[in-house]
């Protein structure tokens, strides 16, 4: 887990993709000067960071319990997961902010109960839960952003979550597009 | 290739953004509104011509059986987003465009193996995503941004089945933007 860590710490670094995505969409570096709907976006942004903390984490802690393409998936998403945490703390930075503490990994998985899962369907179907409450939750949010650039990223971000989905759904055997609207559910 | 597909990808954002004046009647309201009416009118064109892109795959004997009840599935769910954003267009004071005829679609005529429908597809689905990305920049109504973050989710759904048909990453971007 430690070397885990340590190497997703390093793609965050690396992810410079990600966080360019958000750079640009912030319209500017470290500079950019702080708009009326700043402190507003910082605090939206902040709540999506931490639910994209836990999702690293999430994918993190289920990984014993997979092997073979599901174990590639949830490795791949975890990745992805840290590249939008890390672009969404860069967005926070750019906007004047702090962006929220990481909690230890330890913490998220007690949280989301990952050490309930006992088996590969379980694993599986919660990584499915917990895409569904990112979904919603970033359904939920993104119309309070008052930047529309980092509307944009935060669709930009749903979608991949949507896409995530479909790929664990399929890998459990259910239909991968259920939904002609993806709204997600509320954990 | 890539000339045919960038052809294809400029002729689609082409046919959205030239889809008539804006049809909005009278009594249109507010700035922001006619601001998201303009957006909305364009994701219904794109909508009416991913639908009538799938009708067109599922009925051109081109499609396997798998393949046709995907493309019966994704042209069901582009009619439910046309029929969700008509709706919103209309309680703004528009009229819904007419869908396009499929000999006006560009490229759509020339398809001629299953490879090549779902390399249509694929471009089509990334340039529904890639529109949708801008349209989240734009729209200001929150009910709206709902609706549409919805779609472009279930867009971002749709290629995830489609490349994994033809043996491509299906989840291949962090950041799903539309890109290419």
């Amino acid at each position: 887990m430690h070397s885990r860590q340590q190497f997703l710490r390093g793609a965050g670094l690396a992810a410079a993709g990600g966080s360019a995505a958000l750079l640009a969409a912030c319209g500017g570096g470290a500079t950019t000067p702080a708009s009326p709907g700043a402190d507003g976006d910082v605090a939206v942004l902040n709540g999506l960071l931490d639910i994209e903390n836990g999702a690293v984490a999430a994918y993190q802690g289920i990984a014993p319990l997979l092997r073979g393409p599901a174990l590639a998936a949830a490795n791949l998403f975890g990745d992805q997961e840290q590249e939008h945490a890390d672009g969404l703390a860069q967005a926070i930075r750019d906007l004047g902010g702090t962006p929220a503490k990481t909690k230890a990994a330890a913490d998220y998985e007690r949280a989301l109960g990952i050490d309930r899962l006992g088996s590969r369907r379980e694993a599986l179907e919660f990584a499915v839960e917990l895409e569904n409450g990112t979904v919603a939750a970033y359904i939920a949010t993104l119309p309070k952003l008052q930047s529309g650039e980092l509307r944009g990223t935060a669709a930009a971000i749903l979608t991949t979550e949507a896409e995530q989905m479909s790929v664990l759904l399929e890998t459990l055997g259910e239909p991968p597009v259920p939904e002609a609207f993806v709204t997600g559910r509320e954990a | 290739m890539n000339a045919d597909r960038l052809t294809r990808r400029d002729a689609l954002a082409l046919a959205v953004a030239t889809a008539s004046p804006l049809l909005l009647g009278a009594g249109a309201a507010s700035a922001q509104d006619e601001g998201d009416a303009v957006v909305l009118q364009g994701a219904i064109v794109l909508e009416q011509t991913a639908v009538v892109v799938y009708d067109t795959a599922v009925s051109s004997g081109l499609l396997d059986r798998e393949a046709k009840r995907v493309a019966e599935l994704f042209r069901d769910q582009e009619q439910e987003h046309a029929d969700a954003l008509i709706a919103a267009f209309e309680r703004l004071g528009g009229s819904a465009p007419k869908p396009p005829e499929a000999a006006a679609i560009p490229g759509l005529s020339e398809l001629k193996s299953q490879a090549g429908v779902t390399a249509y597809a694929i471009e089509l689905e990334t340039t529904a995503v890639a529109a949708y990305y801008q349209a989240h920049q734009q729209l200001q109504d929150p009910e709206l941004l709902r609706t549409t973050a919805g779609i472009m989710a279930n867009e971002g759904q749709h290629l995830v089945v489609l490349r994994e048909s033809v043996g491509r990453a299906p989840v291949p971007n962090a950041f799903e933007t539309g890109e290419r």
